[in-house]
């Protein structure tokens, strides 16, 4: 007999009750429904307005990817959100909004980056590496470089760009004068006269504010124009590199030399072999995978790491759990200041992970740390902590446990609400013990509830890099291991991410992407495993 | 129901509306900046003056330190990212290849700023930020406790063992277990250092010295304090500072960003040089902090002149350093300052070094720090820690490829009536970094042509294992060669019982493939080698003397052409003379004569077993 065949008897029969003549809906008048509509029509139109503006600003800046799946998002809540037949969604839509944004795109996005060479070298797209390229200027052989001053016609208009001229002064002290689209006119040698010719020099803000202006301008005669490199240099400076489209060459004008663009590496290279000074990111398709199935990595103490890995999540849920369902049991039935006491056992659940992390690493310090000078006063002997392996481990385990018994003690006490008090009478009626009552009633019952979390907890702690690193930043090391350098806590996850950051000297996101979605298989797979198990605890639960 | 949904469309449409406002809003200000949060005060001060002087807005925005290299080139291309960026002089060489900031033009302003301070903002010949600081470490110790400044590292040790066995103090000298720059100047002064230089005074990332005789002299040193107790384990910035600062510890090295807590701790102290040891001073390392030009920004002439014209004047650099007191590095501001601390520090530095700014240090810092930590607890000796940690360095610089150094240089043109290019296809290309197996185009496989010698030369780091390999010519197998020379012979089986270099030459005049596993590389050095085309005579490396053995049998031959005249000759192995033999087959015997009375063939057999040489002249 189960709890749902009684609920369904009152509303089966309330239904038969009510079965001959079923209401008639009672639809509002149409006014109010048209405007009603049109309300939300207009508010939907505005949303989809700005959304459309924001995406498409995103997709020109080069971000496509989350432009794209923002439009696409907001077409989707549109649909919902005018579709009757999809009303049950619209309480979700949100939610599903974010996940999308938050949780969809993310992953996706890493997946594709996995497939390219985004790295540090690599950062731009083809175009934006050519333009960041194309500031690079250099001043001809022969071409001379001055110092500049900057002048104004008096009396022009404010948004007259073409009323500013330079004041150039060469080495030699020699001065010229330089309007637009003019010949160089010679001046006399000597500071800078405040005006000449109508001009006025401009000095302060009025100077500050030129600037803006006038940086790619160009100034004297129009078939050798001068322009302004920096602050103390003017010239007939000319852009070094340019882009030759139609033959897919980037020449380099000061040398000559061509880098034909290399679209499968991202690179342009020239045929000694040299590179122009940007690259840009290109997809590589599986480069990034069978980098990382060759690499050191794999070569490195693998099966140490995955080992404890496994090791630190499984005995951080079940040490964690364990300790909060003993807590919950005690607090199960009311005793004196069991408020006050439940309170003070949630702290640790409310302080921020890292702060206490960084409290506990101060008082497991071996030199000052208030627990070891204790037990080394007390006992003459206290854990080496961050230099032996075991004690390393137990250390971060102990610390996890701190950190996570609050949040099952939580669990547990509202699933052990849950538990109907009944089936424990029936139980005494047959004799059980407390014992019997706990391992063969609570925990099973307990699991249904509370199974999926554990679940989410040790998937959770598998990929928990902020402890691992915080504690004792992956050591005590291993001696003797190639590279990357590789400590006895160390997880997977804190192990790859020093290598994808450490290799090369450069940040490397394809590659790390590309460890990123390999570690998401391997928990998916250990999850979806897990649920198996869980399911058969739900089989239990039904049973009841 | 309906109301509902309205509630929820405003609550969407607020929700990308505060999405969409930023995105949108256009209202830049003229120049925008990004420091962290201890420059941001006095910068703000300072935009605002500015702003209110000369009607440009000029914005701060607070990013944490350690964001804003990687933010730059994110943010950078979208338009929003700022124009000028506070920075630490080792970005440079990751914001270079990124193409993130763009060279300053100090010009006349150059003079204003310490040569030192300038140097660390020199990348490949172009200076790339302007300079507000530059710091270094220097030996601190408690003055009640050591009154004189410690000369060498073995005076710190002495005063050390003396301090802790007489009860004055718990420990001596002591050092953070793992961090790399305070080990530098220990370093540096038994003679080791991070990467050497090139031409010019730059880093050269190929050349790690992690490992160094100078290396393993400074760790064996910090062993020797390990081992006997005085510099114990797990001890971080803070515990450092704490047990000085108790007085518990008497000397320590750190830096002026320590000022602040050691003088409010109330110990007795007193700053001097690094000690110095057997190969010289101790060389601080030197680190910068500066202002550097996005390359994104669309004001870059505004804001270099905002930077050499409102920046670095003494007022602004002083308001920095009031906010934040790092040595300046602008001279006026420098001069002024009359604090014996900071000119202590100034003359420690004198003897810095510039700290790394090339991309490649940033495969340093674990590393090290795991071989000072293995070293510290005494869980490895000093030498096969540092060993490791420099083979690990090498290993990340390579890209982290496959451990495969390819120790040929690049070859001569090959003569263009032979093959153009040689490789050696086989199980063993994917253990040197091709993407394959047995294919013959790829790039890392390929041997190299030397002229010299007239011969295909390859050295490959291999790991243990057993491969298989051929020969093949100009990328294809259309003309493939196995062990005896025979043209689309078996596979040539390689055993390598020990992770090393193996060479392998061909010569395509016999056909024959050898490599240095499988056979002895040997030469026949001489004074004929002249007159068989060799640069010059006695070169072991000159491999038209090349002892071959296509058929297998054990005995290597070597035939020439020689005019009449008296010759002398030696068996070298692989291309030097460290393992050589002469006459009887003696290591390093004497020379073997021969005469050759009329030009003709002289047909020399080599032995390796005896290591006899046989030469007959004629027939």
């Amino acid at each position: 007999m189960s709890a749902s065949s009684l609920a369904s008897t009152p509303a089966g029969g309330k239904s038969a009750g009510a079965g001959g003549s079923p209401p008639a809906p009672s639809a509002p008048p149409a006014s109010v429904s048209t405007l009603n509509y049109l309300v939300r029509l207009l508010l939907l139109g505005v949303i989809n307005a700005g959304v459309l503006v924001f995406g498409v600003t995103l997709i020109n800046d080069g971000n496509a990817f989350l432009g794209g799946t923002i439009i696409l998002t907001t077409l989707l809540l549109s649909v919902v959100l005018l579709r009757n037949a999809l009303k049950p969604m619209r309480w979700m839509v949100p939610s599903l909004a974010l996940v999308a944004l938050l949780v969809v795109y993310p992953m996706f996005y890493t997946l594709y980056v996995s497939f390219t060479n985004y790295s540090d070298g690599h950062r731009h797209t083809k175009s934006e590496a050519l333009a960041l390229m194309a500031a690079d200027k250099f001043l001809p052989e022969g071409a001379v470089s001055y110092e500049w001053n900057v002048y104004r016609r008096e009396g022009a208009a404010e948004d007259d760009a073409s009323a500013y001229a330079l004041l150039l002064t060469d080495e030699a002290g020699g001065n010229f004068f330089a309007a637009q689209n003019t010949a160089l006119e010679t001046v006399p040698a000597g500071d800078p006269p405040e005006a000449f010719s109508g001009y006025l020099l401009l000095s302060g803000g009025d100077r500050f504010r030129a600037l803006q202006v006038i940086q790619e301008m160009q100034f004297g005669p129009a078939d050798a124009p001068i322009g302004i490199q920096s602050r103390s240099a003017a010239g007939e400076f000319q852009q070094r590199w340019v882009f030759d489209a139609a033959r897919d060459v980037l020449m380099d004008r000061e040398t000559g030399a061509e880098y034909p663009a290399d679209n499968a590496t991202g690179e342009f290279r020239a045929a000694s072999g040299e590179t122009a000074p940007l690259g840009f990111w290109v997809p590589t398709g599986f480069e990034n995978y069978s980098r990382l199935f060759t690499s050191p990595v794999l070569r490195g103490p693998l099966v140490q790491v995955f080992g404890w890995t496994v090791m630190f999540a499984f005995f951080s849920v079940v040490t964690s759990f364990a300790l909060g369902l003993g807590m919950a049991l005690v607090m199960n039935k009311p005793f004196p200041g069991i408020r006050v006491v439940r309170s003070l056992l949630i702290i640790p659940y409310a302080i921020p992970g890292m702060i206490s992390i960084l409290i506990w690493r101060g008082m497991l310090n071996l030199n000052v740390g208030v627990i070891n000078t204790t037990l080394e006063n007390l006992f003459g002997w206290a854990p080496p902590w961050s230099v032996d392996p075991m004690w390393a481990k137990i250390a971060i385990i102990m610390v996890n446990l701190w950190l996570t018994y609050p949040y099952f003690m939580l669990i547990c006490s509202g699933a052990l609400q849950a538990i109907p008090t009944s089936i424990y009478e029936a139980a005494e009626v047959d004799g059980a013990t407390a014992w019997e009552k706990f391992w063969k009633l609570t925990l099973p019952l307990l699991l249904v509830a509370v199974g999926p979390l554990l679940v989410a907890s040790f998937t959770y702690n598998f990929n928990n890099y902020l402890l691992i690193e915080a504690m004792f930043q992956g050591g005590p090391p291993i001696p003797g291991t190639s590279a990357p350098p590789v400590g006895y806590t160390d997880n997977l996850i804190s192990y790859t991410f020093r290598y994808a950051f450490a290799a090369g000297g450069t940040r490397d996101y394809g590659f790390a992407s590309a460890i990123a979605v390999v570690i998401f298989l391997i928990v998916g797979a250990l999850t979806l495993f897990q649920f198996r198990f869980t399911k058969r605890l739900e089989e239990i639960g039904e049973n009841v | 129901m309906k109301r509902h949904l309205i509630l929820l469309s405003v609550a969407v449409a607020l929700v990308f509306g505060l999405l969409a406002v930023p995105a949108l809003a256009q209202d830049r200000p003229d120049l925008l900046i990004w420091a962290d949060r201890t420059r941001t005060p006095p910068l703000t001060e300072l935009a605002a003056a500015f702003g209110e002087e000369f009607g440009v807005t000029v914005e701060v925005q607070e990013i944490a330190m350690g964001d804003i290299r990687a933010n730059l080139s994110v943010v950078g291309p979208t338009g929003e990212g700022p124009d000028i960026i506070v920075a630490a002089h080792d970005w440079i060489g990751e914001l270079v290849i990124n193409g993130a900031v763009t060279p300053i033009d100090l010009g006349d302003a150059a003079e204003m700023f310490t040569p030192g301070s300038l140097s660390l903002f020199t990348y490949n010949g172009e200076i790339y930020g302007m300079p507000y600081a530059a710091e270094n470490v220097a030996f601190f110790r408690n003055s009640e406790l050591v009154p004189d400044a410690p000369a060498t590292w073995d005076d710190v040790r002495a005063i050390t063992e003396e301090l802790v066995d007489g009860g004055a103090a718990d420990y001596g000298y002591i050092i953070q277990t793992a961090d790399f720059y305070h080990f530098h100047p220990i370093l540096s002064a038994f003679g080791g250092y991070i990467f050497g230089t090139a031409g010019g005074g730059a880093y050269d990332p190929t050349d790690v010295g992690v490992d160094s005789e100078g290396a393993v002299a400074a760790a064996t040193w910090l062993e020797g304090m390990a081992v006997d107790g005085f510099i114990p384990p797990a001890i971080d910035y803070d515990v450092m500072h704490t047990l000085f600062e108790r007085g518990d510890a008497a000397m320590i090295v750190t830096g002026p960003w320590a000022l602040p807590r050691i003088r409010e701790s109330g110990v007795p102290y007193a700053i001097s040089n690094i000690p110095a040891g057997p190969a010289g001073p101790g060389m601080p390392l030197i680190g910068g902090q500066g202002f550097m030009l996005s390359a994104y920004s669309e004001n870059q002439l505004l804001a270099e002149s905002f930077l050499l014209d409102y920046v670095a004047t003494d007022e602004a650099m002083q308001a920095l350093y009031d906010a934040d007191p790092r040595p300046p590095a602008f001279i006026p501001t420098l001069e002024k300052l009359n604090d014996p601390d900071l000119a202590a520090f100034q003359a420690a530095g004198e003897v810095g070094i510039p700290q790394p700014s090339i991309p490649e240090m940033s495969s340093v810092w674990g590393s090290a720090q795991t071989a000072m930590q293995l070293v510290i607890q005494g869980d490895q000796p000093a030498a096969d820690a540092f060993a490791d940690a420099a083979e690990q360095i090498r290993t990340l610089i390579a890209g982290g490829e496959v451990e495969t150094v390819r120790m040929t240089p690049a070859g001569d043109p090959p003569p263009a009536d032979g093959p153009q290019s040689v490789s050696i296809p086989g199980t063993v290309n994917s253990a040197i970094g091709c993407g394959g197996d047995w294919d013959p185009a790829c790039e890392d496989a390929q041997l190299a042509y030397v002229a010299n010698s007239d011969v295909w030369m390859g050295t490959f780091l291999l790991p243990a294992g057993d491969y298989e390999y051929k020969v093949a010519l100009d990328g294809a197998w259309t003309e493939n060669y196995g062990g005896m020379a025979d043209r689309d012979g078996p596979n040539v089986a390689l055993s390598v019982a020990e992770e090393g270099a193996v060479m392998f030459v061909y010569d395509h005049k016999s056909h024959w493939v050898a490599d240095s596993v499988n056979h002895v590389i040997a030469s026949v050095p001489g004074n004929y080698q002249a007159a068989i085309g060799c640069a010059a005579d006695w070169s072991p490396d000159c491999l038209r003397s090349w002892l071959q053995d296509p058929d297998g049998d054990g005995v290597y031959t070597l035939s020439v052409t020689l005019p009449a005249g008296d010759y002398e000759g030696k068996v070298a192995y692989n291309l030097s003379w460290d393992e050589n033999y002469g006459a009887d087959g003696a290591r390093d015997g004497a020379n073997l004569t021969f005469s050759v009375p009329a030009e003709g063939v002289v047909t020399f057999s080599f032995d390796p077993a005896s290591h006899v040489l046989t030469i007959a002249v004629g027939g």
